[in-house]
């Protein structure tokens, strides 16, 4: 192999491996453990979509279920 | 053949011709990039939320009339709680809240805050909660993007809510939730549950729905037809279906998925017509004058084949790295949106980094498969023919 | 001269088939070449003399006859055989020279030795030898897109000359050369002969008719040699 393509092939491995230290060193257990106490809390795990979507057809809780359709009185469709 | 000679000259060939395969790495590896940065979000999205199906109540049970949600009779929890194997019955009140002048929504979530346990869950959720201070006079705990959006609107201590008489309540803001949770805190306020019921509009006597634990999973399926008995307006969805709609997640943007996937493939198709042809015109010529000078057809084969893989490999590196970079240490901006929206509020969340390696190797199959083929095939075709041309 | 028999052609036939028409390009060859011997195959354009060429070296097959290197059929070998003769006895040089642009002179010296399982360490000390005898050895690290005409040709004799063969093959070597590189070029050859190698040479430029070693013309006209 010639010398600058030693070199790339040693940039992609670092790259690799960089990827892996900071997949392997990823604080997994505080991530996961707070969304965890933040759905004992509520007893709901509700995604935060930001999307304009129509909330009185569509609960994003729970798809499966109809939408509360409680807001209306507060802002007119 | 010998590997270090063989090596030597493939590295070289490929470092001389550098510029020529630049543009083939590039745009390989910026579609590697845009396919595992859109996998890697959606894998990490579902890998959080299973994450915390542990926790989640096993049952929920709303009314529906006329496929309309309405509130439900707070009597069905009695009801509940006779039931057999039934625990833990829980009632809940949330709800969307719309900040009219803006077209922006919250979600209120009432919490129960009489029941000790929600006073541990706050106490683990942040620590050194004043719980009595919090409880004193209305407060919320807001998620943060609710509280980048009224900071930003200026309600920087407390908000005004339109109760559906008519009348304001105030709330102050307690506290902003954690920043690990915005996954699915981002747009919530989270409130004593009296509060949530006079906010949104529910009486004494109602509820959003009641949820419930089933310890024994094998019930399961009988609890919900038992459960389903009790009332005909009644509606019961288990944790096996949440867990469901979590693996399905994302397929209702299946449009947006195939316009990307469409320009992912075309722009592909492009990359491996433009190889096809330069074997054709250039490479045709190469060919013939290496087997003039003496190689067989099976060292131009082997030859092209190892060019192309390290290629191949060199681009699905660089692109699934960046996509990695990208997602879960930038946040994936931009991309983010498509996922999450950018309509409603600001979610400034991270990525928690899950590597899927069954779907990295389907991207490199996908991607790498019909790349060396539209390689080499017309190589194939070029060097068993006679390689008259390279005398001319 | 060794009376041992090179490059043995026997009731040789080539056929162009174009738009439903048959067109006889070579007609009846017969012709034995000895080691040490250096045939020049005279001809005007169009004569056929690259395709008789391109029929030795094995990269065209003949419509009938055949072609016999040290008495192997070159022809009817299958491509990993044929590949591998022609790789050991045959080195080939051409009108445009025909070098890789963007690699060294002495990177493109090494290419026919690349499948040869040689060390790199050998593969330098041959590419050393070939380009000294083909006087480049100055050259060695510029790029053949940066060489003059006559550097470039010799360049093109180093590397026919790198896996020692003994046929050296040359398909018009002075056409696009000026007469000081022609004349360079043909001492070159000299040399090539005084080696002991076979030397082939197909051209219409009249430097060949009467060379300062022994040499063989043979005429050819429309696809036959008399
Ligand atoms: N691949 C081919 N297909 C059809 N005709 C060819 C082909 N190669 C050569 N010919 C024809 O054969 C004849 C001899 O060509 P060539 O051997 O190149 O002659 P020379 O090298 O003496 O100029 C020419 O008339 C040419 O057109
Ligand atoms: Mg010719």
């Amino acid at each position: 192999m010639i010398k600058p393509f030693v070199a790339f092939a040693v940039l992609l491995v670092i790259l690799l491996f960089s990827m892996s230290l900071h997949y392997g060193l990823f604080p997994y257990s505080k991530a996961t453990k707070t969304m965890q106490e933040m759905t004992a809390l509520t007893h709901m795990t509700h995604l935060s979509l930001s999307v304009g979507y129509d909330e009185s057809v569509y609960n994003s809780t729970y798809p499966e279920m109809t939408a509360l359709g409680r807001m209306d009185f507060v802002y007119e469709r | 053949m010998n590997a270090n000679a063989f090596w030597h000259f493939l590295t070289l060939q490929l470092f001389k011709e550098r510029s020529k395969h630049l543009s083939v790495i590039v745009i390989s590896a910026m579609i590697l990039f845009l396919l595992s940065s859109v996998l890697f979000i959606s894998s990490s999205i579902r890998f959080s939320l299973e994450e915390t199906l542990k926790v989640q109540p096993d049952f929920v049970v709303s009314r529906v009339q006329g496929g309309i949600s309405v509130p439900t009779p707070m009597i069905w929890e009695d009801e509940l709680i006779d039931i057999y194997g039934v625990s833990n019955v829980i009632q809940r009140v949330y709800g969307r809240y719309f900040f009219k002048a803006k077209e922006r929504s919250f979600l209120i979530v009432g919490v129960d805050f009489l029941e000790e346990q929600s006073h541990e869950n706050l106490q683990k959720l942040i620590a050194k909660t004043d719980i009595k201070a919090f409880l004193n006079g209305s407060k919320m705990l807001v998620g943060e993007g609710v509280k980048t959006y009224l900071d930003a609107h200026f309600y920087k201590d407390d908000y005004n809510f339109l109760t559906p008489e008519g009348t304001f309540e105030k709330v102050n803001i307690f506290k902003t939730l954690p920043f690990q949770s915005n996954l699915i805190a981002n747009d919530m306020m989270v409130m004593p549950i009296d509060l949530a019921r006079k906010i949104l509009g529910y009486s004494e006597e109602e509820v959003s729905d009641i949820t419930f634990n089933v310890p024994n999973p094998d019930e399961w399926d009988m609890m919900t037809d038992k459960v389903s008995a009790l009332h005909y307006d009644l509606q019961v969805v288990n944790k096996k279906d949440v867990q469901k709609s979590y693996e399905n997640l994302y397929n209702y943007k299946g449009g947006l998925f195939l316009i990307l996937f469409l320009v992912v493939l075309s722009t592909f198709t492009l990359i491996l017509y433009q190889r096809y042809s330069m074997v054709y015109s250039s490479e045709r010529r190469n060919i013939g004058l290496l087997r003039a000078l003496g190689w067989s057809i099976n060292d131009v084969l082997k030859f092209k084949f190892t060019e192309t893989l390290v290629i191949v490999f060199a681009s699905y590196i660089l692109g699934v790295f960046f996509a990695y970079v990208y997602v879960f240490v930038l946040g994936a901006p931009l991309l983010k949106e498509v996922f999450l929206g950018g309509q409603n509020l600001q979610n400034t969340l991270t990525f928690v980094p899950v590597l899927d390696f069954s779907v990295l190797t389907s991207i490199f199959l996908i991607y790498a498969l019909p790349f060396i083929a539209a390689v080499l095939i017309p190589v194939w075709r070029v060097s068993v023919t006679e390689p008259k041309e390279a005398m001319l | 001269m060794s009376n041992k028999t090179m490059i043995q052609i026997e009731n040789l036939y080539r056929t162009f088939h174009h738009a439903g028409n048959a067109m006889p390009v070579l007609k009846d060859i017969n012709l034995s070449i000895g080691q040490g011997e250096c045939v020049v195959l005279k001809g005007v354009s169009g004569s056929g003399k690259t395709t008789l060429l391109s029929l030795i070296a094995g990269l065209d097959k003949p419509s009938s006859g055949k072609v016999l290197i040290e008495g192997e059929p070159i022809s009817k070998l299958p491509d990993l055989f044929a590949s591998e003769l022609r790789a050991k006895k045959i080195g080939m040089i051409f009108q445009h020279f025909n070098l890789f642009e963007h690699l060294s002179v002495n990177e493109n010296v090494t290419i026919p030795l690349i499948p040869s399982g040689l060390k790199m360490k050998e593969i330098h000390e041959k590419v050393d030898d070939a380009l000294k005898v083909a006087n480049i050895m100055h050259k060695k690290e510029v790029l053949a897109s940066r060489l003059s005409g006559g550097e470039k040709q010799r360049t093109a004799i180093a590397r026919a000359l790198v896996a020692s063969p003994n046929i050296i093959l040359c398909d018009e070597p002075t056409a696009n050369l000026d007469r000081d590189n022609s004349l360079l070029f043909i001492e070159i050859l000299g040399e090539l002969h005084r080696m002991g190698k076979t030397i082939v040479i197909a051209t219409h430029d009249p430097l060949f008719d009467s060379l300062s070693f022994e040499s063989t013309v043979i005429p050819m006209v429309d696809g036959m040699i008399g």
